[in-house]
């Protein structure tokens, strides 16, 4: 099989994962050698976009789509009738470097499925990585999926090379994992893995820290449970950022007759997250109604703040925690408030706010100037 | 990065804007910045303040952009690429290079103004971009970049799912405005024989 091929099969059968982001906030400075291919850029960078708009920065690909695991979303899947096959480390180190070279991508994002035995597979996917580190000398940004189940020795080794490693959780507990495959335990194959990937990060110094991912609709999840999770694994793993994926039906698989899911919740879901790692929101403020979802007919921080008896606040004479919770205003716009409060300056006028880059028109309601509502509730709705 | 260095840095930018009115716009902030302090310029309390901050970062941003969408040519032990930047920034994009190929030299050819930033021991020196735009042209029968084109190609294809496609967002992500210099589309769209100029055409 040529190496154009293997790329197709290769790089279509990891799409579904969702990391692209290759941003990184080294702990400490690192000293780089002269003669080295490639560096980590602070802020990412996305060399094309998707039609989907999805921004393309990494050479997204298995090492090999072999798995005997039976995951009944997944289009790689024991049972799954497709093209089997994998790459050796000199092919795709050579393909990605020459990509790299010539700007096309950004880094590599390395997954595998676990062939037949995952210890094997992850070793393989080590050497790899290995091989592009220490013979290509690349220092450039390398993501390295943590297949479920293997050794706590494999992750020293995968956050000693790696620049960001993730496990995908999958589902937000082990009943629904359940549902989802018959070969994973949640406890044993993801949390317990997870806290090993905490410890190791540490001691490595993984420049990018670790993420996960969550499939969003297949198993019957909530939203409740989702945001539970995924708060639970920013509090107790140190987890960089979690991502989650609206499930899509793949033909072939034991789920291709089931509804797809709205992109639209996937999105509500980033927000909540949003807010849950950058304004510093408590995952009891969130509103979900009684199935346990966010209503999708209203922004998640607008909800929360009808539901709330903070407001209407004073612009003036607001605390960082309570502007961060008026819609339209960000982490960024918060401090900006602040510091000119602390400097002495009142704002008095919308057109003082909206320099300032406040959404003015979502947050006149929730906020009084010269100590005045700006805009009733009804003429907002 | 602290209130001064920040405050420089958005002058910085905002001077290599093709703006006309950029020169009074940062007079009147520097004036704005001694009589009423750091915090009220750097926050954009003002229309001036604001306008600079907007100036700055859509110059940083263009920097970013270019650093993404500019592909390279190695010849030897050589890099070279050129683009039509919209702003003077070759010289930012030479500079990135260089931090991520320290043991190449890098060469970015800004087409507009004729200039090439070429990589030194000493620093970036700015020439005549003429014999490196010939050495750019030559290298194109050496170099197999078509076929490496195609292999990001494949790659580029096999990550789309239909389900996902989003003509706004993706016009949102990557503007109109930077297509002339991306390869990738304009290889594809003679590929196809596409003439109108739209993304649904293009993938």
């Amino acid at each position: 099989m040529d190496i154009s091929e293997k790329i197709k099969i290769l790089s279509s059968a990891g799409k579904y994962d969702a990391c692209a982001s290759t941003s990184c906030n080294p702990k400490k400075p690192l000293i780089l050698p002269n003669d080295r291919i490639g560096n980590l850029a602070a802020g990412g960078i996305c060399h094309s976009y998707l039609p989907s708009g999805q921004c393309v920065s990494l050479f997204k690909v298995l090492l090999s789509n072999k798995c005997t695991n039976d995951c009944f979303y997944c289009s790689n899947n024991c049972y799954a009738r497709i093209n089997r096959t994998e790459f050796s480390k000199e092919e795709l180190s050579n393909v990605f470097l020459k990509l790299y070279k010539s700007n096309y991508v950004e880094g590599l994002f390395l997954s595998s499925g676990i062939g037949r035995d995952e210890e094997v597979q992850m070793e393989k996917m080590i050497e790899t990585v290995r091989h592009l580190r220490f013979k290509e000398k690349f220092h450039g940004y390398i993501h390295l999926k943590i297949l479920p189940g293997v050794s706590k020795d494999k992750i020293d080794e995968a956050t000693a090379l790696a620049s960001r490693v993730s496990i995908n959780s999958e589902a937000p507990n082990k009943s629904r994992l359940n549902e989802l495959t018959t070969t994973k335990d949640f406890k044993s194959d993801v949390l317990k893995r997870m806290r090993w990937i905490k410890e190791k990060a540490i001691k490595n110094n993984l420049p990018s820290g670790h993420t996960t991912q969550l499939v969003v609709g297949p198993a019957g999840e909530t939203d409740r449970e989702i945001v539970s999770r995924i708060d639970n694994l920013y509090n107790e793993m140190d987890l960089k950022r979690g991502y989650f994926s609206s499930f899509i039906p793949v033909p072939g698989t034991p789920f291709e007759n089931k509804q797809r899911e709205p992109l639209k919740r996937e999105n509500f879901l980033y927000r909540t997250d949003f807010m849950l790692r950058f304004y510093g929101i408590k995952k009891k403020e969130f509103v979900f109604n009684e199935q346990g979802n966010l209503n999708l007919s209203i922004d998640p921080k607008i909800a929360m703040a009808l539901e709330s008896d903070l407001f209407p606040l004073d612009i003036n004479e607001s605390s960082f925690d309570e502007l961060i919770r008026v819609p339209g205003i960000g982490p960024t716009t918060a401090k900006r408030i602040t510091d000119l409060n602390n400097s002495g300056f009142k704002f008095s006028k919308e057109s003082e706010l909206k320099n300032l880059g406040i959404v003015v028109k979502r947050a006149l309601p929730f906020i009084k100037l010269n100590g005045r509502i700006q805009k009733s509730l009804t003429e907002f709705c | 990065m602290d209130k001064e260095r920040e405050f420089r840095k958005r002058i910085f930018f905002a001077s290599k804007h093709s703006d006309r009115n950029k020169k009074s716009i940062i007079n009147k902030v520097i004036e704005q910045k001694n009589k009423f302090g750091l915090d009220f310029v750097l926050n954009n309390v003002s229309v001036e303040a604001r306008k600079l901050y907007s100036l700055s970062s859509q110059v940083s941003m263009y920097i970013h952009k270019a650093e993404s969408f500019i592909r390279l040519k190695q010849f030897k032990e050589t890099l070279i690429g050129k683009a039509v930047f919209d702003f003077p920034v070759a010289e930012n994009i030479a500079s990135h290079f260089i931090k991520r190929f320290p043991n190449k030299k890098i060469i970015v050819i800004d087409e507009k103004t004729g200039c090439a930033f070429v990589s030194e021991e000493n620093g970036i020196k700015m020439l005549p971009a003429q014999e490196f735009l010939e050495l750019f042209d030559s290298i194109k029968e050496t170099f197999n970049d078509k076929e490496l084109n195609q292999l990001f190609g494949v790659f580029y294809d096999s990550q789309v799912i239909e389900e996902r496609k989003n003509r706004n967002y993706a016009l949102r992500m990557m503007p109109k405005k930077y297509w002339k210099n991306f390869d990738l589309k304009e290889s594809r769209k003679l590929e196809r024989g596409i003439q109108k100029n739209t993304l649904v055409n293009y993938v």
